[in-house]
């Protein structure tokens, strides 16, 4: 399933190269984080030989407190027990890079608090590919989740590779649009990269690690907990040429992740909402304060980060819909007025077949062909919008 | 002396007579009875001898003893106080004529002689009369839910003088002539589907609802009107049958519910029990052997409001009677079988907040929302065939009548008839979807297309070929389980019913889907 192509595959388990047991038993130590293990890299220069170290030696190293110390010798010893863990981790696919090997994501090391471990299921996402972030907020509307939807699928479409959070709303429906268009996308997770989370984005979560991938900087079998989110997020910008904010409230999770972007050099596009819908808001102050006002897909297409790793490839891929069904003349008229009502707004039966001037048990039928056809969703609540915004 | 007199009582909805025999006899004086009594039966005893005496009736100290057969059956309520009575008088020779072989005696007797109703009247009428008794002496109280027994001389009676006048003379005097309520359906008197703008599709979806008896569950905001919908479906269920009416007083009969009613039950049922009830109150059962509010919705409508307020095992323990159409209450002292036969009828919140799908005020995610509908169960929510969200009413609904005109001038010259939705247009339709169904299932046991087995959905919602394929592919898309494709057939067999169709049509399998909301709904509940 893997693809042989990415040059990480000779890496990927401890089989290949004995030593890497040991980086994933330092990145297993409890209590002692990145930047700890930054400065014990430092000293002793490879992870072989920290755990090589006596406590003398340890100590020695600035900011390795007595706690750190011990734990580490307690992780030595427990070298058998993490070799099962890690062995088990391989049988399901979860893969791990670590700092110093060539496989990890170059946008990463840019980080000041690059993750020493980068767990992951599937594949991670190219460094010469452009990569864009569709991020939003997870209490969206039906017209957050179309623009998510159609920016993930026309921009797959272009070659791009979208990250997101996994989360629901705008996030989910980014990768939804990627997937449908057999793009790349990868879900940065907050929690470890075995634990779906949300639960009821199960379907997009086994789809990603067919086509691309599951990542995480938290050891595998991780909670979700809520401080683990916003550090996500530098991810997820990190990973990115730009970032796209669907909807945001003001101060919310999406807004951090946009200033992270900012603070990382990346472009920021923020969809122009409606004024007064309070999910408009952030993005809107955002524009305010010099995001790019999102448009259509070219403002991404055309902008300098992303322009210059677009190869002219797949332009030709944005087919309509083949009709293979089994539909009457009648049938595809009454589809096509109904079709003509659907905006992103959502709109219940009642109003469409008052626009359609159609009857109940035609509009009714016309729905649903619609919707097995892909073009439109049933949202919630008996509501119907168009499947997709015309970025 | 001895006498025998024959009282009733009941037992759950079945009724059975009780042979009252009492002895006098000198010794010290006492009043024993005997024959598997409840306490209530038990306490009859100060009962009787003060209302007696308070009635002018001198006793002189004797030894009293009663017994009750049969024996071995568990005698309650306080309806045996009358034949107690008349037992004791006629041991004493106070009444003339002493052949109460053909007369049924019930009543309970307060202390100053008065006469009082009883539960369970009409059950014990029913019985004594097929049992073979001619004359009944009743509580004046129960007349209007005796007097549909035919056959059977009915003495109202307010007092235990009363009843003893009766028996003074020679012969009988003849029985009082009731002018017999005819018995109305009054539709009128209930609210009306007019009274509802807008909301054409859960008009609708309520419309097959109440014309295939499924089970519907309304999902909207605070204010989108789903109690107003429930409030208004008896109004367009048929009118009860005689043989209804009947069995639903004696439901009542036996409850005690009766006391605002003049005559036999003639309107359909509609319960709403609160938040707080608990399982004996609504399945029925407790202490004594009462009808639960599932009893008491027979033939009419348990409507609840607001589903994930009420205790959850409450709620789970529906999904038996929804199915058998009756509920067996059995504790250690007894087991009755009562019927359940009623449409459920639900309303929820879209979410905790209650806003959804309005975002600019509803900030739920999708887990919270998932975990408010968990709430219920998987298979709870299945019993409902129809899910539909009432959206909130707008503007232009509340004022505007030309809206409606237009929707049904406009919608009519392309594909449909106009119908608009009264309550009198849609009973015809209902009553009409009911015969075509009693033609179906004739002679099969079943009346509805909710109740179809596996079997009969296959042999009833035969598809063609087109119609097959379009199943198929809304099986596929929204991941349906076998049993929510059934369940999906049967709403289709009643919307074909509703259009008089015999064929199911593409155009009816979709209107099923939409009012199934399966997709959302599983996910939401997490299945
Ligand atoms: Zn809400």
């Amino acid at each position: 399933m893997q693809k042989t192509k990415n040059p990480e595959s000779k890496m990927q388990t401890i089989c290949d190269d004995k030593d890497r047991i040991y980086d994933y038993m330092l990145a297993m130590v409890p209590g002692v984080g990145d930047v700890t293990i930054s400065a014990l890299m430092d000293a002793f220069g490879s992870a072989k030989e920290v755990f090589k170290a006596n406590e003398k030696q340890l100590s020695d190293v600035n900011g390795i407190s007595k706690k750190k110390c011990s734990e580490i010798i307690r992780t030595k010893n427990a070298e058998e027990e993490i070799r099962q863990k890690i062995s088990r981790w391989n049988r399901d696919g979860i893969k791990a890079v670590f700092i110093h090997e060539q496989a990890y994501p170059k946008q990463l090391r840019n980080l000041a608090d690059a993750p020493f471990a980068f767990f992951y299921k599937g594949s991670l996402p190219i460094g010469a590919a452009p990569t864009v972030a569709i991020v939003g907020s997870r209490a969206c509307t039906e017209y957050g989740k179309n623009v998510a939807f159609s920016f993930g699928k026309r921009l797959a479409l272009e070659g791009v590779q979208i990250i997101s959070g996994m989360a629901a709303g705008a996030d989910v429906y980014g990768h939804k649009g990627a997937l449908s268009a057999g793009g790349y996308t990868a879900g940065v997770l907050g929690c470890g990269v075995d634990i779906c989370y949300p639960r009821t984005n199960f379907n997009v979560y086994m789809e990603m690690q067919k086509t691309g991938g599951i990542m995480s900087e938290v050891i595998p079998g991780t909670a979700p907990a809520p401080g683990l989110f916003p550090r996500r997020n530098r991810l997820i910008a990190a990973l990115s040429d730009a970032v796209i904010i669907t909807e945001a409230r003001l101060k919310s999770g999406s807004l951090i992740t946009a200033d992270q972007a900012l603070e990382q050099g990346k472009d920021v596009f923020a969809v122009p909402g409606r004024i007064g819908d309070p999910l408009s808001m952030g993005c809107i102050e955002l524009i305010r304060q010099g995001a790019y006002p999102l448009t259509c897909v070219d403002d991404i297409l055309s902008s300098e980060a992303v322009k210059r790793k677009i190869k002219p490839c797949n332009s030709e891929a944005y087919k309509g819909q083949d009709s293979s069904d089994h539909s009457t003349d009648d049938e595809n008229v009454y589809a096509k007025k109904v079709l003509k009502t659907l905006t992103d707004i959502p709109k219940n039966i009642n109003r469409i077949m008052y626009e359609a001037s159609l009857g109940y048990e035609v509009t009714a039928q016309s729905l649903l062909e619609l919707e097995l056809h892909g073009m439109l969703r049933s949202v919630s609540a008996g509501l119907y919008v168009r499947a997709e915004v015309a970025v | 002396m001895y006498s025998e007199v024959f009282g009733a009582t009941f037992f759950g909805l079945s009724a059975f007579l009780v042979r009252v025999e009492t002895d006098v006899g000198s010794g010290l004086p006492c009043f024993e009875m005997s024959g598997f009594l409840t306490n209530e039966v038990k306490e009859s005893k100060e009962r009787v001898k003060v209302a007696v005496k308070n009635s002018g009736y001198e006793l002189r100290p004797q030894r009293i003893v009663i017994n009750y057969s049969p024996a071995d059956l568990r005698k309650r309520g306080t309806g045996l106080d009358l034949p107690t009575a008349m037992g004791v008088l006629a041991a004493n020779g106070i009444t003339q004529n002493r052949d109460f072989g053909n007369t049924v005696f019930i009543g309970e007797l307060g202390f100053d002689g008065s006469v009082r109703g009883v539960r369970g009247c009409l059950a014990c009428l029913m019985e004594a009369k097929k049992k073979g008794f001619k004359t009944a002496v009743v509580p004046l109280d129960n007349l209007s839910e005796c007097h549909y027994v035919k056959d059977l001389n009915i003495y109202p009676v307010t007092d235990l003088k009363e009843a003893v006048e009766i028996f003074s003379g020679e012969t009988l005097p003849a029985p009082p002539v009731y002018e017999k309520k005819v018995f109305e359906d009054n539709i009128d008197e209930l609210p009306d589907f007019i009274d509802i703008k807008g909301q054409d599709d859960v008009k609708r979806a309520t419309l097959t609802a109440a014309a295939g008896m499924h089970n519907i569950l309304y999902i909207g905001s605070p204010g989108s009107g789903k109690s107003m919908f429930a409030k208004r479906i008896p109004s367009i269920l048929p009118p009860l049958s005689y043989e209804e009416q009947m069995e639903l007083t004696k439901i009542y009969s036996a409850a005690g519910k009766l006391r605002d009613v003049q005559g036999l039950l003639s309107k359909r049922p509609f319960r709403s029990p609160g938040q707080n009830i608990t399982e004996p109150a609504l399945l029925g059962g407790g202490n004594s052997p009462d009808p639960g509010e599932i009893t008491l919705a027979s033939k009419g409508v348990l409507f609840l409001d607001e589903l994930t307020q009420y205790k959850m095992h409450v709620i789970e323990a529906l999904r038996q009677p929804l199915e058998d159409k009756k509920i067996t209450v059995a504790r250690n002292m007894y087991t009755i079988t009562y019927p359940a036969d009623f449409m459920l009828v639900g309303a929820i919140n879209p979410c905790k907040c209650g806003f959804y799908p309005d975002r600019g005020r509803c900030r739920c995610s999708d887990i919270d929302i998932e975990r408010y509908f968990g709430r219920i169960s998987g298979p709870m929510l299945d019993r409902f065939d129809i899910r539909i969200y009432t959206a909130p009413v707008t503007f232009a609904d509340m004022f505007s009548n030309k809206a409606d005109e237009n929707v049904i001038k406009d919608t009519a010259d392309e594909t449909e008839e106009i119908f608009s939705f009264t309550s009198d247009k849609m009973r015809e339709k209902v009553c009409m979807a009911h015969e075509i169904q009693l033609k179906r299932f004739k002679g099969s046991g079943r009346r509805f297309n909710s109740e179809m087995t596996e079997s009969e959905v296959k042999e009833y919602c035969h598809l063609k070929d087109n119609e097959i394929n379009f199943l198929e592919a809304v099986f596929k898309r929204f991941r349906l389980t076998a049993r929510g494709c059934n369940k999906i057939l049967k709403t289709a067999r009643t919307v074909a019913d509703l259009a008089g169709s015999s064929d199911i049509k593409k155009s009816h399998i979709a209107v099923a889907v939409g009012f199934r909301n399966d997709e959302h709904i599983s996910k939401a509940s997490g299945g």
